[in-house]
């Protein structure tokens, strides 16, 4: 069959009825999203977390381990994806090691900033009040470094919202799919759709995570610094 | 805190690199960007004309396609089934040396799930599907903006495939494709037709390259995906490849065999790689054919993949076979 | 297929190998082009950014107005991938460029990059210098421009220059995706790399890239070490990094 136009607009930046044509796709795309950036914060938690803690009480260690994490995070995504797709295939395992490697920088560095950030006479009281070194650590220092976990996990999850897109690259069906099929076809609106989406759910899980920061926390005043 | 460590790891790769510059070097092969400066073919032609600077950009798609439109390259490399080359008014040059292979639409399909009714299924969607057609189908979807599954849909039902009238077939089956719209719309069409007589078909599109979805072939993610027949054959290590489809078939079915994947009946419809003018260009330089190239005495820019300089039917077929000189 | 600790040292070995080719260091695609280039790109971007991004967090610190609203826009510019921004980019500019910079597409991504760090941090920088210098500038007679530069600056120094740190390393990390577009930079060695699977050069490109990342880094330290005044140095705040 031949249009006499195009379905869609070609000039217009978002054509709304295409919109309303595929939200079933939208919607997919946008779950896949969702669950790639969970799964990947709620991995890199659960390895931070220990790390952390560890490097928190060993000085030499934190050196070191800041800095390979540091390094994991210069080498572009793309790159680590090539890498990896001989080995691990196509599957969401492989758009994950990337993605959570880029969160552990965040996330531990932000815990132990957290940690180091409970005043040293606050544990001189405890340790006069007669706690032992597990107490203060699990009673007193994580609740009040509890703030800057919070933070980190705020900034993790919005760079791995926009770091998934690129996972599109090896078949993950997220929102950058949207945005690469977009642009490779020269619809505008498809890649807008794409790109909008993925903004709107940083910036809402943005938003979420500092109001649970701010429940979390009810004695702190202060303006979060990041 | 952090800088002893940092501050020795920057040191070490400082050494290393800098020991690197003044070491020996190594004859290396392959160098992406060493001058082809072999102007095979003597015909007397002068060292000055049919030079050409390479720009990678990508593989026929929208960046190459936006430099044509702009200007920012003279000639570029694009796919001969792309609608919009004519939607464009652009001008293909003839490939009048054949140094481009056939590249016709052909499933690759695993053999363990290949099955007699499969076969007949997929032999059925590509017999009527000739390069016009394939155009066409592309055409509705960069210019219609149409979706691959719509697209192929409607094609089918007008071809008579589906609803599927032959035996059903069971089972399932999970179809793939590289991220680039045709290949899209051509698994649409196998998965659309396997669907129509009986079978359940999952779907995983938009994987990376074929260097993504050949190997994911192979290992048994995905079952069936379109491939082209001739850099299909050069990637499964074929030296050359036939002119006819029938015997690359044949030859690729052998170089695949211990892989475990086997390839089917090719369609008539081709997508070969093509040099592309715009009109303007055609006529200024006297352009019909690639040939053209080796009298133009300025300097063109042509922009192409980033393997290009790797390429047999990229920059050494160019160099070799129409006695073009590249820089960068 | 699976990984081994062969095939890691096979890979880093290669990448080594191809790193120490004399070859690759000379002409147009060479190691030492591909990162002035690199550098050319991240540096015009990371200028620009500051120009944009300083003096509106110095106004706006110094003024303690509309703090909220700087946090949210540079939370905001954080949440754009880069990615999404180069193909927007790209589909308006094409590949136009501009001197020194680079393709305008690059250019636009890299700068939208690095405004939210140095914006949040500056911003907080300067609205956190204590009241006491605040006074104690105005009581010394210094206009409100006086007191912002010559008082409340030096203070907020330590976080401003994280910012301009964490930004110019994200910079630096994401001007890769210039090779996407079919510009130079150490980019072009991954994208290349990965278009002909040739894994060393792939992984030669990452190292390159990593290693300029880091000294950055370490010349960023220095510059804190010598800049900062000494009563000054323990603040440090990082905000934290985005790179695609």
């Amino acid at each position: 069959m031949i249009l006499a136009q195009p379905r869609y607009s070609r000039d217009s930046w978002l054509d709304w009825s295409w919109v309303t044509d595929n939200t079933d796709d939208i919607y997919a795309a946008t779950r896949e999203h969702l669950v790639l950036t969970v799964l990947a914060v709620g991995i890199g938690l659960l390895i931070s977390i220990p790390l952390a803690l560890v490097a928190a009480d060993r000085r030499r260690l934190r050196a070191p381990l800041l800095s390979v994490t540091g390094l994991l995070y210069t080498v572009p995504s793309l790159a680590l994806l090539g890498v990896l797709v001989p080995y691990t295939g196509l599957s969401r395992t492989t758009a994950l090691i990337p993605l959570v490697s880029y969160t552990l920088l965040i996330l531990i560095r932000n815990i132990i900033e957290g940690l180091d950030s409970v005043p040293g006479d606050v544990r001189e009281a405890a340790a006069g009040m007669g706690y032992t070194r597990r107490a203060i650590r699990w009673r007193i220092e994580l609740p009040l470094a509890v703030p800057a976990i919070v933070a980190g996990v705020r900034i993790a999850t919005v760079t791995t919202v926009g770091l998934v897109t690129v996972t599109s690259l090896i078949g993950q069906a997220n929102l950058g799919q949207l945005m690469v099929s977009g642009f490779q076809r020269g619809f505008r609106t498809e890649l807008m759709v794409g790109v909008l989406l993925v903004v709107i759910i940083a910036v809402v899980a943005d938003l979420v995570l500092s109001g649970l920061q701010r429940f979390a926390t009810p004695w702190t005043r202060r303006r979060a610094t990041s | 805190m952090r800088p002893t460590w940092t501050k020795l790891l920057a040191l070490l790769l400082g050494l290393t690199l800098v020991a690197a510059a003044c070491g020996d070097s190594d004859s290396d092969d392959g160098d992406a960007d060493t001058e082809a400066t072999e102007a095979a073919g003597d015909d007397g032609g002068d060292a000055d004309t049919g030079v050409l600077e390479f720009r990678a950009l990508d593989a026929g798609g929208p960046i190459t396609k936006e430099a044509l439109s702009a200007g920012d390259i003279d000639v570029a490399l694009l796919f001969t089934s792309d609608a919009d080359i004519a939607v464009n008014g652009w001008v293909l040059l003839d490939d009048d040396q054949g140094l481009q292979q056939i590249e016709n639409l052909t499933p690759a399909i695993r053999t363990e799930v290949l099955t007699p009714e499969i076969e007949t299924v997929l032999d059925a969607v590509s017999a009527p599907l000739t390069t016009a057609e394939l155009t066409e189908l592309n055409r509705q979807s960069t210019q219609d903006l149409i979706d691959a599954d719509e697209i192929a849909a409607t094609w089918l039902e007008s071809q008579g495939i589906i609803p599927w009238a032959g035996d059903p077939v069971d089972g399932s089956i999970r179809v793939g494709s590289t991220n680039f719209f045709e290949q899209e719309i051509v698994a649409e069409l196998y998965a659309g037709a396997l669907e129509s007589a009986g079978m359940t078909v999952s779907r995983t599109f938009q994987l990376g390259a074929r260097e993504v979805v050949a190997p994911a072939l192979e290992s048994g993610e995905i079952d069936l995906y379109p491939e082209y027949l001739g850099t299909y054959s050069v990637f499964a290590g074929a030296e050359s490849v036939p002119s006819d489809a029938a015997e690359a078939a044949d030859q690729l079915r052998g170089l695949l065999e211990d892989r475990g994947v086997t390839v089917l009946t090719p369609a008539p419809a081709e997508d070969r790689n093509g040099l592309v003018v715009t009109q303007e260009t055609a006529d200024t330089y006297g352009l019909s054919a690639t040939s053209d190239l080796a009298g133009v005495t300025d300097v063109l820019t042509f922009g192409g993949p980033p393997e290009c300089p790797d390429r047999d039917f990229c920059l050494i077929g160019l160099t070799e076979v129409y006695g073009l000189t590249f820089q960068e | 297929m699976d990984a081994s600790a062969g095939d890691v040292v096979n890979v880093i070995s290669g990448a080594i190998g191809w790193l120490t080719t004399a070859d690759h260091w000379w002409g147009n695609s060479g190691i030492l082009n591909r990162t002035l280039e690199h550098v050319q790109y991240s540096l015009a971007a990371v200028v620009v950014a500051v120009l944009i991004a300083l003096p509106i967090a110095i106004v706006l610190g110094h003024a303690r107005r509309f703090g909220t609203a700087a946090i949210n826009v540079g939370n905001l510019g954080r949440a754009v991938p880069s990615f999404a921004i180069l193909l927007v980019a790209q589909t308006i500019w094409g590949l136009d460029e501009l001197p020194v910079a680079g393709p305008i597409t690059v250019f636009v991504a890299l700068v939208a990059l690095g405004i939210p760090p140095i914006l949040i941090n500056a911003y907080t920088g300067m609205a956190e210098v204590p009241d006491s210098v605040r006074e104690a500038a105005a009581a010394m007679g210094f206009t409100p421009l006086q007191q912002a530069v010559r008082a409340e600056l030096p203070v907020a120094l330590p976080l401003i220059l994280a910012g301009v740190r964490t930004s110019t390393v994200q910079i630096i990390a994401t001007a890769t995706l210039g090779a996407v577009v079919g510009a130079g930079g150490l980019g072009r060695y991954i994208i290349d790399g990965l278009a002909t699977r040739d894994f060393d050069e792939l992984m030669g490109g990452a190292l390159l890239i990593a290693a300029l990342a880091i000294v950055v880094e370490v010349g960023f330290a220095a510059l804190e070490r010598t800049a900062v005044s000494p009563g000054l140095r323990r603040r440090t705040v990082q905000v934290a990094a985005t790179t695609t």
